[in-house]
């Protein structure tokens, strides 16, 4: 019996299962497009098998996680994902997000199932104002489905969801006109939804090397520019829908606009890093546990035993072994500017894969 | 497979690590947010337990002002 030497179950709140890396897109800021290559040629399991995402499901449920957050490549390709949410939604207070392309959340009967299965929230990535920007993004034809989904979400008045784009140099000049259509087309009749604004960080790329590639996305610079730029334009009282997700630097925001725009609501809570808070675990369909889902193509360990069947002992020597070093090891400082600063129980220096690409020192201000 | 905790190493090994100030700081908010955070969503589950608390806590600051300082 393995005791374990940080009580977990106060710790993990929200897991990420990548239940596939089969995606019917192929955007160019993918972090796991990697995987994806992979799996096309045949080197890896494509889906996550169910009776070990069953048993994966249970032991985190035990260990007090109340959060699934459904991802991929494309969660809604994945052939029992409307077993798996029936399965986690067995305990009603669990809560169960899907984060996808909506393609086929465009079909009406399919997320009828979906949200007759339990689905708690849907975050729909849609990648440009128009179809023809949209579709050169995913490298797909896949606009007019998307859309399609978002649709059907207002129609139903789903009470969480989101359109989000996931801001890149490919896309960053149609940012205005995205969040016009979704005002007009979408979210025009008091429907609870937002509009969430990602943007892109550089990802691992494992093509050629362990490299990092990140030449489509915009600098932190660009960034702050960007949101405080949308900020003004889209005042909070008639926008209420608009939510950034950003980990840059806070000290580079302007005197007084990030706490405007807490104040607002418009800056998303999530990604709280579970690099730093040891409280969020990602695992993926070969049972890799990784340390965030940006971190695609590496892993931290394995929990998957023989014949598909969950090694807990594994799982739980795993957390205990890995997640100290892992905090160890993100409790740094990005720059000498940032010792002493009076932010960084806030901030942590950004998300690490900023400065995996960029410099720290370049944007970091003393 | 590379090791994510290898793959750390090499990117971010060679940095400052954070003082135990900013480390204590770094626990202490995330503390603060979470019983923020719990305490709300007690509040916004259990709204009519939450307004008799409320209104017992004005019935007795009433009730303390008026025996002791009016």
């Amino acid at each position: 019996m393995i005791k374990l030497r940080n009580p977990l179950k106060a710790q993990l709140k929200i897991a990420y299962l990548v239940v596939t890396y089969a995606c019917n897109n192929k955007c160019n800021f993918c972090y796991a497009q990697s995987m994806l290559k992979k799996f096309i040629e045949g080197e890896e399991l494509v889906h996550m098998p169910l009776e070990f995402a069953y048993q994966i499901v249970s032991e985190l449920k035990s260990l007090g996680v109340n959060r699934f957050h459904l991802i991929g490549g494309e969660p809604t390709v994945y052939p029992y994902l409307l077993d798996l949410v029936r399965f986690i939604k067995q305990d009603p207070r669990v809560y169960v997000a899907i984060v996808t392309n909506g393609r086929k959340i465009g079909d009406e009967a399919y997320l009828k199932d979906l949200v007759d299965a339990g689905v708690n929230g849907f975050q729909i990535s849609i990648q440009g104002a128009d179809a023809e920007r949209h579709n050169a993004v995913t490298g797909s034809y896949s606009f007019d489905m998307t859309y399609k989904a978002l649709l059907n979400l207002a129609k139903l008045n789903f009470p969480q969801f989101s359109a989000a784009i996931t801001v890149s140099k490919d896309n960053c000049d149609q940012i205005e006109g995205f969040i016009h259509t979704m005002k007009k087309e979408i979210f025009n009749g008091g429907h609870s939804g937002k509009i969430f604004i990602n943007f892109a960080a550089p990802s691992i790329n494992f093509n050629s090397s362990t490299s990092v590639n990140g030449e489509y996305a915009l600098n932190p610079r660009e960034v702050v520019d960007l949101i405080l730029k949308i900020d003004s334009l889209f005042p909070a009282e008639l926008y209420s829908e608009i939510i950034f997700s950003s980990r840059v630097p806070i000290c580079m925001y302007p005197s007084g606009s990030l706490e405007r725009l807490n104040k607002n609501n418009r800056m998303s809570a999530g990604c709280s890093c579970g690099l730093h808070n040891g409280n969020i675990i990602t695992i993926d369909p070969r049972g890799d546990v990784l340390p965030c889902t940006n971190f695609a193509g590496t892993r931290l360990f394995n929990c998957r035993g023989e014949n598909n069947v969950f090694d807990k002992d594994s799982f739980i020597n795993g957390i205990n072994r890995y997640f100290p070093k892992i905090k160890e090891l993100a409790h740094s400082y990005p720059s000498i500017k940032c010792k002493g600063c009076s932010k960084i129980h806030r901030c942590f220096g950004a998300c690490l894969f900023w400065w995996f690409y960029f410099n720290p020192d370049h944007f970091i201000k003393p | 497979m590379v090791n994510s905790l290898d793959f750390l190493d090499e990117k971010i090994g060679n940095r400052q690590r954070m003082s135990k100030a900013d480390l204590i700081g770094l626990v202490l908010f995330k503390k603060i947010r979470r019983f923020k955070k719990a305490f709300i969503s007690f509040l916004s589950k259990h709204k009519f337990f939450s307004f008799y608390l409320l209104a017992l806590l004005i019935y007795l600051f009433i009730k303390f002002v008026f025996r002791y300082i009016v």
